[in-house]
């Protein structure tokens, strides 16, 4: 296949991913897709697609493709690009061989690229998601080639070359709202205030702890627990292991935990996290 | 369907989860078995309202495709046909050739004060049954091993894990099915797979199965 694109650099991650794969949990395979589907879904949406299509997740610290062939782009989230200025939130025509340079901002840690009709990925279990550690989906790394699902049209928007989404749309990652949690299932086997506690002051992403499979949190020093039996754990799930720093689960995380979880994320307010860079407050507010 | 068929000596104890979920466990008598009936109904039953299932060492989640209540649960877990549990459990055995060659193997000796031969001896003997499956694709659970070889996982976890690593945690025995970091005592090694995303059975091992190790010579 004719390829749209080739990857020239990556900082840190850049991986397909879709809305993930649903009902293999308890087989041991995490259910994957966009960490910030906000962000992932806005970019489909400015290049026309359906929310769900496949996109690039690029991780902190940026990259850089370039386009063999004349496309629309849309990117969104936290990176910019630089063409005539730096810009972010967008969708634009560019020409084949531009060189498209992702770089980080203060806004968040992961970008979104999307093209007209989706990347081509390798689907297994129902999702283009690529998961490192199962092995499974189709991995991207420097010089990869990546192809469109259907030749790029390049009269997608007629006499228009440049989109912006509604300035409702845009989020600005650098005030977070309150994260909404509700109550965990293991609350009995914590200290009774743990919650209270808990939501009263804030808490960072731990600068070397945080990935598509799970965030560390540093802040106040919670009590200590005991370990519990393994227990399905979900994307949001708050954990505390005995060190008291607790880990939410996100979406490459293991299916299953052995840490009493305190609290389950919103599921809507969890892109919002996902986002945070490390050494800003977040606060918690519990949504009972 | 007489009452009489019905789990209703089973109590479960419900606990919303997130939005959309909700954690049950069994709160009285068999909860192996009650969580081995509850696996096989679901597998059998097109429950409409229910997304997935994922069922850990002693309580299952539920998810539903719309926010339910703890009422709704409490009727699907009581509304659930009785399932004698040996008609759950399945006859399959995987014997499994195991070379006790992995790094811990000498520290586990020290730990449980046996020598090498018999830590092999013991992981070796047991028929282990497959609680659940959970933490990397295929990665199985295992209940049945010799308690002189119950021991605490290692206290720093090692990088990588690879598949096949044969190894023990706790009160559980496993296999690694994938490449992963792992706390777990690793014994030995073996080439049986476990996970193969590209076939028609891509996972090996399915909770109620039977695995008996056997020493490579």
């Amino acid at each position: 296949m004719n390829p749209l694109a080739t990857v020239k650099s990556i900082a840190t991650t850049m991986t397909f991913q879709d809305a993930g794969r649903h009902g293999w949990r308890r087989f041991g395979i995490a259910p994957c897709g966009f960490i910030d589907p906000h962000s992932a879904r806005l970019a489909n949406r400015l290049v026309n697609n359906l929310p769900d299509d496949t996109v690039i997740e690029i991780g902190p610290g940026g990259g850089t493709i370039v386009i063999h062939h004349d496309t629309w782009i849309a990117l969104t989230g936290a990176g910019s690009v630089a063409l005539q200025n730096p810009i972010n939130n967008f969708a634009v025509f560019v020409r084949g061989g531009s060189s498209i340079t992702i770089t980080p901002t203060a806004n968040g840690l992961w970008t979104y690229l999307a093209i007209p009709s989706g990347w081509n990925a390798e689907s297994a279990f129902g999702s283009t998601s690529h998961h490192a550690r199962s092995g499974i989906g189709t991995a991207i790394h420097s010089d990869s080639q990546l192809v469109a699902n259907e030749a790029a049209k390049g009269d997608l928007f007629l006499g228009v070359n440049y989109r912006r989404p509604t300035i409702d749309d845009v989020r600005n990652f650098c005030e977070p709202p309150l994260i909404r949690l509700t109550p965990g299932p293991h609350l009995d086997r914590c200290d009774d205030n743990i919650l209270r506690q808990f939501i009263a002051s804030p808490w960072q992403t731990s600068a070397n702890g945080f990935d598509r499979t799970g965030y560390q949190l540093n802040g106040q020093q919670l009590a200590d627990t005991k370990t519990i039996h393994s227990t399905p754990v979900v994307v949001g799930s708050i954990q505390l292991p005995p060190s008291g720093q607790p880990i939410v689960t996100m979406n490459d995380g293991p299916t299953v935990g052995g840490y009493p979880v305190i609290a389950v994320v919103h599921a809507d307010d969890l892109s919002w996290l996902a986002q945070t860079p490390p050494g800003r407050d977040i606060y918690f507010t519990l949504d009972e | 369907m007489s009452p009489a068929k019905r789990n209703a000596a089973q109590h479960w104890d419900i606990r919303r989860y997130g939005h959309d979920g909700f954690l049950v466990s069994p709160s009285t008598g068999d909860v192996l078995g009650a969580l081995t009936a509850l696996d096989h109904h679901l597998k059998n039953t097109a429950a409409g309202e229910l997304s997935e299932w994922v069922i850990g060492y002693d309580s299952a989640l539920l998810l539903f495709r719309e926010p339910t209540n703890e009422n709704i649960v409490a009727s699907l877990l009581n509304d659930m046909p009785y399932v004698d549990h040996e008609t759950a459990e399945s006859n399959i055995i995987h014997h499994i050739e195991v070379s006790y060659d992995g790094p811990d193997l000498e520290e586990v000796a020290t730990a449980s004060g046996l020598d090498i031969d018999e830590v092999i001896r013991r992981h070796s003997a047991p028929t282990y049954r497959v609680r659940f499956l959970g933490f990397a694709p295929g990665f199985a659970y295992l209940d049945g091993l010799d308690p002189s070889l119950h021991l605490p996982r290692r206290d720093t976890p090692r990088p990588r894990m690879n598949a096949g690593a044969v190894a023990i945690g706790g009160t559980h025995a496993g296999i690694y099915s994938v490449p992963t970091p792992g706390g777990w005592n690793w014994l030995g090694n073996t080439d049986h797979p476990l996970f193969q995303p590209n076939t028609t059975n891509p996972f090996t091992l399915a909770p109620g199965d039977s695995v008996q190790f056997i020493a490579k010579s």
